[in-house]
């Protein structure tokens, strides 16, 4: 028994350096099999700010646009619960809060055109507003498309004209700048099911399509020049965004999750879960790069989670 | 090696023995009269009952090898595949609850169902209505799976076909069908005015009519059917407003008039001429929330009363509430709106800064734990703010 215990003993001494080597290989293998490279890619994103309040410290309530002014720098958000809007620097600080003397009712978004002046949905009354800063002026438009009531819904400002989304009728309209519409946007399928998020990138403006996730990349003359595909059933899509690279980032508001797709349609991973707390979603609603960081607005939660990789 | 190689000789045997052996074996203690009568399942007519049973012992109830469905989709693979594939699913199914249609081993009638067919639907279907005046056939004479699927489909009603074809497949477009139904039959939806199982109107037709439809005043609505709902606004006035919300339900492109989507324009069972009970037809856009509470311990008692608490049309609340997270529950929780956890604009949650409302600790459309609380009410809800507790 002893000298079997000894062999044993110098066995192992013998072996204890390929032993480790192997050990070390076994745990990489093991890391790699259990998804290392999806965690990588989820947790190479890091919560760098949560945007919580505006400059006077009150906490936001239902916060449901956002906005991104490149030239300029500003982040402006929509705080549609406090009928207000709010700037923040380029670090998420607070900069401005603006509610033209207390008129302003319910924005869900807005944009800013090159010379200052704002455009903004006030849902609760239904208009597309016009304010003119410098001159404080304040203007209500009540658009129609075709003898019929437009509920003007997101919008960005694409090749000098103003582009919005109709809930009405699930399209996306751009405007002239009389705000008669210039051109319709809404693929000729018979299966589309109409427009709930849009964005521009570039020379190409994106739609993507209620419940299915299907996005639709549109050139200036109205026709689809590139489509996308989400390969996973997705319950309740609510907004997109593409990164550089052409990965694009569905956010759903069922799941609580950001879903990131690679540009064939394929699921690359799944980030973020259902919470209260900074960096978990309640109720989110938009979600939007800016450079390399992914702000992500949850209406529940009142916040905008800042996500740097 | 001589005594390993004589056993496994044995156990091969055993196993060789073949189905014939081991069911006379089985059935000389379980009546073989009693398996056999009827329409059996294939192993139990071939008497394989060790396809199913382990002889000596068990992790499960009567001998099984495996817990059902996973014993089930052991054979039955295709049917397995449509659990992970379909989005709306018959609940018994998606809980693995085969047996409570199915025997296990033989049935009168086809399909190895515990009983005829009617008697197997309506043992769960109980609040359906049975007696009509006008029955539609295939519905008299209890053949529930003519028109629906048993375990999953595209559609809320587990139908088996979408729209116009499924009716069409019994209901030939003869000359007059086309006559009383101007238009494209094939592309109609032949339920928003038949009721599939009865009625007290001839051709089975839905009890209460949209006035223009009942006045004959077609003109008036399909001169303008390309305006959409704002051809329903054009009367319904007050309900444009209704749309006027952070959230609402105007889904414009999901159908041409998205009234369309959850409302009849001809005929319906309520004077909201809506095409379905709220429980029903809520689940089409929205199964997610159903599985939730299938899967779940606890939900709200009147959680089929989506509308009860659920704002149909717009809300500037999350999940189109009534009204915040505190006042659409103190309707009825009366009590609790008064003496409870301290709650409202001044009590603002730590984790987010936003009010505390009965939302913020309970979730309805159910969770795990008792008073449909979002996590253990004996510490861990509470330790979520209250952390020096």
């Amino acid at each position: 028994m002893y000298r079997m215990s000894q062999k044993l003993l110098r066995e192992r001494s013998f072996s204890g350096r390929s032993c480790r080597t192997f050990y070390l290989g076994l745990i990489v293998c093991l890391l790699m099999v259990l998804g290392l490279g999806s965690t990588l890619h989820a947790g190479s994103w890091r919560l760098v700010a949560s945007i919580e309040k505006g400059k006077a410290g009150i906490f936001l309530h239902y916060p449901l646009g956002l906005n991104y002014d490149a030239a300029l720098g500003r982040l402006y958000v929509a705080d549609a619960g406090n009928n207000r809007l709010i700037s923040y620097t380029t670090d998420w600080k607070p900069l401005k809060i603006f509610d033209a003397a207390g008129q302003l009712r319910g924005p869900i978004g807005m944009v800013r055109e090159r010379d200052g002046s704002l455009w903004v949905v006030e849902r609760p009354i239904n208009s597309l507003t016009f304010i003119n800063l410098k001159l404080r002026k304040v203007e209500r438009h009540h658009l129609t498309l075709k003898g019929r009531p437009v509920l003007v819904d997101k919008m960005t400002l694409w090749k000098d004209r103003l582009v919005i989304l109709d809930r009405a009728t699930g399209k996306i309209l751009m405007l002239r700048k009389d705000l008669t519409v210039e051109r319709e946007f809404a693929p000729g399928s018979r299966n589309f099911k109409g427009f709930f998020d849009l964005k521009s990138k570039g020379d190409i403006l994106w739609g993507m399509e209620t419940l299915s996730g299907r996005l639709f990349g549109f050139d200036a003359s109205g026709k689809v020049i590139d489509t996308f595909v989400p390969k996973k059933h997705l319950p309740q899509p609510v907004s997109f965004d593409r990164d550089a690279e052409g990965n694009v980032y569905i956010l759903d508001r069922y799941m609580k999750k950001l879903l990131i797709f690679n540009r064939d349609g394929s699921l690359r991973y799944e980030m973020l879960k259902k919470g209260f707390k900074p960096g978990q979603l309640s109720y989110p609603w938009e979600v939007l790069m800016v450079g390399r960081s992914l702000l992500i607005l949850d209406e529940g939660n009142g916040r905008i989670d800042v996500w740097n990789r | 090696m001589k005594r390993l190689s004589l056993l496994f000789g044995l156990l091969f045997l055993l196993s060789g023995t073949g189905w014939g052996a081991t069911g006379r074996m089985c059935f000389q203690c379980h009546p073989r009269a009693k398996f056999l009568k009827g329409r059996p399942h294939a192993p139990v007519a071939k008497g394989a009952c060790v396809d199913c049973h382990r002889p000596h012992v068990a992790r499960h109830k009567g001998l099984l090898s495996e817990a059902p469905p996973e014993l089930c989709f052991s054979c039955h693979k295709k049917v397995k595949e449509a659990l992970k594939t379909a989005v709306l699913v018959h609940p018994p199914f998606r809980q693995g609850a085969c047996l409570r249609c199915h025997a296990s081993h033989t049935s009168p009638g086809k399909g190895l169902l515990k009983g005829s067919l009617s008697k197997v639907c309506f043992s769960c279907h109980k609040d359906l209505k049975t007696s009509f005046t006008h029955v539609h056939a295939p519905f008299g004479k209890g053949r529930c799976l003519a028109c629906h699927e048993p375990h999953a489909s595209g559609d809320r009603r587990l139908l088996k076909r979408k729209g116009a074809k499924l009716c069409l497949s019994c209901h030939k477009p003869t000359p007059k069908l086309k006559k009383t139904h101007p238009g494209t039959l094939e592309t109609m939806d032949c339920l928003s005015c038949h009721h599939p199982h009865g009625s007290a109107r001839k051709g089975i037709l839905r009890d209460v009519s949209h006035p223009p439809y009942a006045q004959g005043k077609c003109a008036g609505c399909h001169a303008k059917r390309n305006l959409g709902a704002a051809l329903c606004f054009s009367c319904h006035e007050e309900i444009q407003k209704t749309f006027d919300h952070f959230h609402n339900h105007l889904l414009g492109g999901y159908s041409p008039n998205p009234c369309l989507l959850c409302h009849s324009p001809h005929l319906a069972d309520t004077k909201a001429m809506l095409k379905d009970t709220p429980r029903r037809l809520c689940q089409q856009c929205h199964p997610e929330t159903y599985r939730q509470r299938e899967e779940t311990l606890y939900s709200h008692p009147k959680w089929k009363l989506c509308i009860e608490c659920h704002a149909p049309h717009g809300s500037n609340h999350p999940a189109m509430l009534k009204g915040n997270g505190n006042d659409v529950c103190i309707r009825c929780h009366e009590t609790q709106g008064k003496f409870t956890h301290p709650v409202g604009e001044k009590v603002r949650d730590p984790r987010n800064g936003q009010p505390i409302t009965c939302v913020t600790c309970h979730n309805t459309m159910g969770t795990n734990f008792k008073y449909n609380l979002r996590l253990s009410g004996e510490a861990a809800l509470c330790i979520e703010c209250h952390k020096n507790y």
